[in-house]
């Protein structure tokens, strides 16, 4: 099977669209999360604080492809476009059919759902909608502008597991590259903050209500005093190559992504199961040819909810005992949602390239045992990390990236 | 739907004050052609310069059939007037669309008074 590599970040977050700029952000303990004065408007939603992306300038797209995408494409295409740029990937390659695209968003454009049945519910006719809405609401509106703007003929895979997309969209990535399929993968997820994921977590009672006076102080993923997942917004992006592609036309190359495990619990909706998350990061490692002792950190999905976070310091620690540094940055960036995978990854490479490990943020009384929490920033010869994402549908998704030492 | 009944169920009489209070600005022809221009500029970001009477929609302001479509949306709400898709599809410079719009604006504008006054002699007879 061919090697694959990574050549190219791009990122947009609540504390930045630059991967060095924002792990600098994360590393001096950040936050990207404030009041959200639209959700204090909303009858019985408890949720006031999110992450929202800002200073984002939408005009930078030409409108003739803007005026069909929702943010998140924005967001992603924004995003893409610098990985892209970072990776010195030739344009022109996309038009010959070897570059697939492997992307999604938890659901269509919130925004362009809500403006649909605004109109429709209200007059029962749909005179009034414009002709462009189902191109913002359909499943793939993400990877689809993603293909149009920069003109890519390849395959187009839509990665649709929630939380997961963007570990989901690396795993399609690198199973489209290792066998040949393709040379080369645009990778990432992307999501808008709406009321629908605000009110999703409320409603099952994950969601940190409140919190107005001190928004950075949540989510608190690992500490006895979390109460829930603060929804954010964003788009990660990552371009991998073949090694062979990568080294043939000199690209700098950043890191290796050397295995993707998946696992689905199938026992609940909402409810983590351990064997399950522990079943995702044994199948990465298995992928990768790996044994635990050969990880050096691990990226947790910890979100701050009272139940996922236990649940995943339980299969963690099984794995890994209290050896391997584990951290999360949800309490950074709050969750983006489809996003996050591919910014944890960002973040990860840059830790393995800098050999310093940002710490969780608003870790300060930790709620677990058996895993070996970082409540500061740790320096250390990072070799190969372990990301995880898991999703409501109990799906986990892990993927093992290795420092590129040349 | 016909002039004087309106999905919100208020009457006839209603809408002549708000629209003639609201927009008494755009009835006139050449209030209309700045209202349809500023739409092109504003919304489908059309280079001011490139507006002219002769001007094509399609092959000139590159205007397609998904902008078609939400440029009928924009006059609509902006106007408060029903166009007809059949006469839209058939426009295809500027010029084309200001006369359009500005006669079906006219006749809206016409119909409302009409409807109000036969509203006020009805109530009046009341």
């Amino acid at each position: 099977m061919k090697r694959v590599v990574i050549t190219g970040m791009g990122l947009v977050t609540p504390l930045g669209s630059q991967v060095g700029p924002v792990f600098e952000a994360v590393l001096a303990g950040e936050s990207g999360v404030v009041v959200v004065p639209a959700f204090a408007q909303v009858q019985d939603l408890g949720v006031r604080i999110g992450g929202p992306v800002r200073g984002f300038e939408a005009q930078r797209i030409p409108r003739k492809f803007r005026r069909s995408m929702a943010r998140m494409s924005q967001y992603a295409a924004t995003a893409a476009a610098d990985a892209i740029a970072q990776a010195g990937f030739p344009e022109a390659e996309f038009g010959g059919g070897r570059v697939a695209i492997c992307a999604g968003s938890t659901t269509g454009s919130p925004d362009a759902m809500e403006e649909f049945f605004r109109e429709y519910l209200g007059t029962s006719s749909i005179r009034g909608i414009s002709g462009t809405s189902f191109l913002r609401v359909m499943s793939h509106t993400v990877p689809a502008h993603l293909a149009l703007i920069f003109g890519s003929t390849g395959p187009v895979h839509t990665a649709a597991c929630a939380c997961a997309i963007s570990n989901q969209a690396v795993g399609m990535g690198l199973d489209l590259l290792r066998l040949g399929r393709a040379d080369a993968a645009l990778c990432g997820g992307a999501d808008e903050l709406s009321i629908l994921g605000a009110a999703t977590f409320d409603l099952v009672g994950a969601a940190a209500r409140g919190w107005e006076a001190t928004p950075d102080q949540r989510p608190a993923p690992f500490d006895r005093s979390r109460d829930g997942v603060v929804v954010s917004e964003g788009a990660s992006m990552l371009l991998l190559e073949t090694l062979e592609h990568a080294q043939a036309r000199g690209a700098t190359i950043l890191a290796e992504v050397l295995g993707y495990g998946e696992s689905c619990d199938a026992t609940h909706m909402s409810s983590p199961e351990p064997a399950g998350m522990r079943s995702a990061m044994e199948r990465a490692l298995a992928d990768a040819g790996l044994g635990p002792e050969a990880i050096d950190y691990v990226n947790a999905h910890a979100t701050g909810t009272t139940v996922g976070d236990v649940a995943e310091a339980e299969a963690t620690a099984a794995l890994f005992g209290d050896r391997v540094p584990v951290s999360s940055f949800k309490g950074h960036f709050g969750h983006t949602l489809a996003a996050c995978g591919g910014i944890e990854l960002a973040m990860c490479v840059e830790a393995m390239r800098r050999g310093v490990l940002p710490p969780t943020k608003n870790l300060r009384d930790p709620d677990v045992t058996g895993v070996r929490l970082l409540t500061e920033p740790l320096v250390a010869d990072v070799r190969r990390v372990v990301s995880n994402n898991f999703a409501f549908g109990g799906i986990n998704a892990s993927v093992v990236v290795g420092r590129w030492d040349g | 739907m016909p002039p004087g009944r309106t999905s919100t169920g208020r009457d006839a009489a209603f809408w002549v004050t708000v629209t003639f209070r609201d927009e008494g600005d755009v009835q006139s022809a050449d209030a209309i052609i700045e209202e349809l221009n500023r739409i092109l500029v504003k919304q489908f970001e059309v280079d001011p310069e490139q507006i002219t009477s002769e001007a094509r929609l399609r092959d000139d302001l590159d205007l397609d059939s998904l902008d078609a479509a939400d440029l009928l949306i924009a006059i609509e709400k902006r106007f408060r007037v029903r166009l007809d898709d059949t006469e839209v599809r058939k426009l295809t410079t500027v010029g084309e669309m200001h006369a359009y719009v500005h006669t079906v604006v006219a006749e809206a504008a016409a119909g409302r008074v009409k409807v109000a006054e036969e509203a006020e002699q009805s109530s009046n007879a009341g």
